[in-house]
């Protein structure tokens, strides 16, 4: 670092050391920490609010801001996730798989230790690479063109491999199905309208923000119902004792924490990439680093914590780089932050590395501040916020699903998204019964889109030599080392099993016999699966062909992988225990005998011991009387949204939460009164007055169009 | 007698309603139509965009020029590229003239050559004028070996793109076809800065967006470097009128043949219709006159001019009246068979 570069950085932090700077910085931490917590808002919420108001700030304040806001949303949407199973932002989705487990088994201060030292850490840390590879990212930048991205893109999606756990055909159908939706929407390439149904909703693709809370809120919310036990009856959720475990994890688990950090800057680096895969790549990469994590992870272990909370915080610090080097938004919220830039006279591109590195080491700073205020406020709070784990089901059910639907609907503000939330709030709850893995959905959807542009722009420009070390002349090593890595990745763990069965003296041999035992739920949901693929090569056959390639290649795959899996579970013995037996008593009977238990729950049990995802857990609970509080509760969100669409949905919120702490949770009036009216009126206040959300049209307001000009009424 | 008094009468008639307020040149034309109300304007983006930047700044400028001093505020529904929210200002948007639109620029293209996508009569809107000219610039690296754009009948360039119904595909499109340039297109960059970043990259060679984009996102292309040469050059543009920005780069209406005129005319409406303000149908026709004065005013004032200058926005105003011409020409002009030949040679089908 030379002197020039130093200087700037001792200028900047002189600069924002300003008590007036430190206090705007300290109120975007705030606002920033508060719009984390709620599902559905985010920094781009915050910032598109914000901006008209610093423009009247000189440049510094305005940066630190808009910087303190952007850096903590990913801090504090980490309390939603471990305390509910519900994301605060997509980029917490990772965190559910262990941070929620471990509120259930009474934990949740030490989740909470360990996610908010992880983000302070993870946020430090990205803002020193930040800091250092300013002078030299340039370059770098320039080197990473659709190629290298479709091979970062393609090692994601191999990630779905080791997150399918021991059910890899599962995994793989899973992941098609994500896939095939993320094709939904305006081809890129030849225009052709995919799966929108003659609805503008999906002209743009499906919003993840309601694929990510109906896949993993829904689910988790409706468990709770079905099992009406408090989140957690553990007193001691909280306790800074439980915290202060979860920072010494992080301690001992350091590299974890700075190789997740690296992967959440550097990819956050790369504009492309987006938020909402960042914090899988983080959590299959530990999940595949570490030693037997198939027995932990996925069941309250707070190394998943740890992985995921590092890298999503890193990334800020990552996406700061192409936007100020290039001008190119390295996430949506940097859009923002480049407007702001704009109005402040300063041109993103080489003079922010040269001539206005003071603005530059402004935000490194701004970054750094704002983790460690941000994590310190999550840490003053969090033996508080932990004891929510305590509140009667009752109560919190409808006030969390409130949310939820509210938040949805910030997908894009359209009826679509809180149909894509009780649809796939379903399918994730179908999932996590049949213990279908829910990540590779979400991986397959968050990457998909991303595999099939960069893999038509790669193609269309350098035809196969994209692949290829040497493209029209130049030296580009990157996608060979990516798919070296990625093959490296997939292929290391099925050699090693395979020659570890042959070693053990297991035997590699399957026998056939039909499995009359294994038509049940599980095996039809496999046929339904098989149905839509089908159902969507039908729909797409009359697409252009640069229309229908991709959906066709993953429906196809699809079909084969879910016709696997049919074709295992209903004619295929596996070997090792068959063989074990045959070898350790060698008696027909018990051969026999082992047969018989591997064809029933003895067999899946031990066959799905590997499951990377929250299992659904209803102790002495009765197929019926699961299936009855199912009902009610998905009858209780069909009854939300059919009420929202005659009268509003924040008017139907109201009806929802009284309706349902009192007649579903047989709370006194007095205690759904005293929570459902203050909760409504802070809704009205932050969706409608402050955040002028667009209400969908319904059919009070067709009738009553006059209600639409008068703005406090316009919710309908 | 009688008609002397009625001579009288006649000009005192005269004298008063030379005296009286026109409706049609005021503002003060609304009285209290506006008086403690609130204007909600709709824009199909989101606010990190120029629509947003153009829109907020009207709203905070524009209420002084209207009587009443209305408050003015912004809503974003953003969507297929600003079709989802035309829809709803077409369908359902309060009529009262409460409720406004800055109407994406593509409104009329969008129309006409996507017409399953639309649920919309773009001439059925009421400009109430626009902020800013949206010309289409063709811009090209230099070291594509392309000075000007007859190059580009000799040498290939490779040409990026947003997608099959953006501004970026649609005018390298036109310019191939029609003036006979050796394009090759490569479509499905995510958003004009993706796009911009590919080219520096080197992926591809040029393309087109409005010269707002290309002069605040890559300002420094255009300027000297220190070895003395510029990194890229705007070469073809296609609008009404001329960028004043650009006075030196053709217009593409001027080098096609006659036949392809009624093309570029309807595409033309993409440089024209900008950035601006338009009622809903049905909304009360009283207040268009008082409305497009108020407008007119405001993007002559020097405080909403600097205002916009602070915000990195040009002000190259067009009035109301100028753009409902423009539009409803280009529905003359495009006839089913304009229509049909500009769908096959932009689409192939």
């Amino acid at each position: 670092m030379d002197a020039s570069v130093l200087d700037a950085a001792i200028k900047a932090a002189v600069m924002l050391s300003d008590p007036l700077r430190l206090s705007f910085l300290g109120l975007g931490v705030l606002i920033g920490l508060v719009l984390g917590v709620i599902p559905g808002l985010g920094g781009l919420v915050g910032l598109s609010l914000l901006l008209p108001f610093t423009f009247t700030m000189d440049p510094y304040t305005a940066l630190a801001f808009m910087m303190g806001l952007s850096s903590v949303v990913v801090t504090s949407d980490t309390i939603p996730a471990v305390l509910f199973g519900v994301p605060g932002t997509v980029g917490s989705a990772a965190t559910i798989l262990d941070g929620y487990p471990m509120a259930r088994k009474g934990e949740a201060g030490r989740a909470f230790g360990a996610a908010f030292t992880s983000s302070i850490i993870g946020g430090l840390y990205g803002a020193m690479l930040l800091a250092l590879s300013v002078p030299i990212i340039r370059p770098i930048i320039l080197q990473i063109t659709s190629p290298e991205l479709l091979a970062i893109c393609i090692f994601g999606l191999s990630l779905v491999a080791v997150l399918s756990g021991s059910t890899p055909l599962k995994g793989l159908a899973a992941a098609c199905i994500g896939l095939l939706v993320a094709t939904a929407g305006d081809d890129p390439q030849t225009g052709t309208l995919r799966w929108t149904f003659d609805s503008l909703y999906l002209y743009d693709g499906l919003p993840v923000v309601p694929l990510a809370l109906g896949l993993f809120a829904v689910p988790e919310i409706a468990d709770m119902v079905i099992t009406r036990q408090t989140i957690s009856g553990n007193a001691d959720a909280g306790s800074r004792w439980s915290q202060w475990q979860g920072v010494k994890d992080v301690f001992r688990n350091k590299f974890l924490v700075f190789r997740c950090a690296t992967i959440g800057t550097c990819l956050g680096a790369i504009p492309g990439i987006g938020a909402s895969v960042i914090d899988w790549i983080a959590y299959g990469h530990a999940v595949r680093s570490i030693k037997d994590s198939g027995k932990t992870f996925g069941k309250g272990d707070v190394r998943g914590v740890i992985a995921s909370e590092s890298s999503n915080n890193a990334k800020e610090g990552g996406a700061l780089l192409p936007t100020i080097a290039f001008g190119v938004p390295g996430s949506a919220s940097m859009a923002l932050i480049l407007g702001a830039f704009l109005i402040h006279g300063l041109e993103p591109g080489p003079k922010m590395l040269t001539e206005r590195l003071d603005i530059t080491y402004t935000l490194v700073w701004s970054v750094a501040l704002a983790n460690i205020l941000g994590g310190g406020l999550c840490f003053l709070f969090a033996n508080q916020l932990a004891k929510i784990a305590l509140v009667r089901i009752g109560i919190l059910a409808p006030v969390v699903l409130a949310v939820t639907f509210i938040g949805a609907y910030q997908g894009s503000n359209a009826w679509g998204d809180i149909y894509a939330l009780l649809i796939f709030g379903f399918i994730g709850w179908v999932m996590k019964r049949l213990r279908w893995p829910r990540p590779p959905l979400i991986l397959g959807f968050v990457l998909g889109g991303l595999v099939e542009r960069y893999m038509f722009i790669s193609v269309e420009r350098y035809d196969w030599e994209w692949l290829w070390i040497f493209r029209e002349g130049k030296f580009t090593p990157w996608v060979s080392i990516i798919f070296a890595m990625t093959l490296y990745g997939v292929l290391r763990p099925i050699i090693k099993g395979y020659m570890e069965r042959a070693k053990s003296g297991g035997s590699n041999k399957y026998s056939i016999k039909f499995r009359r035992e294994n038509l049940d739920p599980n095996m039809y949901f496999s046929f339904g699966v098989v149905a839509t693929f089908a159902t969507c090569i039908y729909l797409s056959w009359g697409w252009e062909f640069g229309a229908r390639l991709v959906p066709h290649v993953i429906a196809y795959a699809g079909i084969l992988f879910t016709g696997g899996l049919i074709f295992s579970d209903l004619f295929v013995v596996p070997p090792s225990k068959f063989a074990a037996v045959e070898g350790e008593e060698g008696t027909a009977a018990a051969v026999e005998e082992a047969r018989g238990t591997t064809t029933g729950d003895a067999f899946k049990a031990e066959q799905e011991e590997v499951h990377f995802d929250i299992q659904a857990d209803y102790g002495d609970l009765d197929v019926k009387t699961i299936s009855i509080r199912a009902a009610r509760y998905f009858g209780w969100l069909a009854a939300f949204f059919a009420t929202g669409s005659v009268i509003g949905l924040l008017p139907s919120m109201f009806l929802f939460l009284v309706g349902y702490m009192r007649f579903e949770g047989k709370e006194s009036w007095k205690v759904t009164l005293y929570i459902a009216v203050p909760m409504w009126i802070c809704s009205y206040l932050l969706f409608h007055t402050l955040l002028l959300v667009q209400w969908p049209q319904t059919v009070l307001g067709d009738f009553f169009p006059e209600l639409r000009s008068i703005e406090w009424a316009n919710l309908f | 007698m009688i008609g002397r008094i009625s001579a009288i009468f006649v000009g005192g008639l005269v004298v008063l309603l030379a005296l009286s307020p026109s409706p049609g040149a005021s503002a003060q034309g609304l009285g209290d139509f506006y008086k403690n109300k609130t204007i909600t304007i709709y824009i199909g983006y989101g606010f990190g965009g120029t629509y947003g930047k153009y829109s907020r700044t009207m709203a905070e400028h524009l209420p002084k020029f209207i009587a009443g001093n209305p408050k003015i505020i912004v809503k974003s529904q953003p969507g297929a590229g600003g079709i989802k929210m035309t829809n709803y200002a077409y369908k359902a948007m309060p009529k009262g003239g409460y409720h406004w639109l800055v109407p994406p620029d593509t409104i009329v293209v969008s129309e006409i050559l996507r017409p399953n996508k639309v649920k919309y009569r773009a001439k059925e809107f009421t400009w109430l004028g626009s902020t800013n000219q949206t010309n289409t610039i063709f811009v090209l690296r230099t070291d594509s070996g392309i000075s000007k754009w007859q190059d580009m009948k000799k040498t290939r360039v490779i040409i990026g793109n947003t997608g099959p119904g953006s501004t970026s595909f649609l005018i390298p499109r036109m310019a191939k076809m029609m003036l006979g340039l050796k394009i090759k297109q490569v479509s499905g960059y995510k958003g004009s800065s993706k796009t911009i970043l590919a080219m520096e990259q080197g992926e591809h060679q040029g393309t087109g967006f409005n010269w707002l984009a290309w002069s605040s996102k890559v300002p420094h292309w255009f300027k000297k470097d220190k070895n003395g040469k510029i990194f890229a050059k705007a070469i073809l543009q296609t609008g009404v009128w001329k960028d004043p920005a650009l006075p030196n780069v053709p217009m593409m209406r001027d080098l096609v043949a006659d036949k392809h005129k009624p093309i570029i005319a309807f595409m033309a409406t993409l440089g024209i219709i900008g950035r601006g303000l338009a009622l809903p149908p049905g909304a009360p026709k009283k207040i268009v006159a008082p409305l497009r004065a108020a407008f007119a005013k405001m993007v002559k004032d020097p405080v909403y001019i600097a205002a916009a200058k602070k915000r990195r926005l040009r002000v190259l105003p067009t009035s109301g009246a100028d753009i409902q011409d423009f539009v409803i020409k280009a529905y003359a002009n495009a006839n089913p068979k304009v229509v049909a030949a500009a769908r096959k040679m932009i689409f192939g089908k």
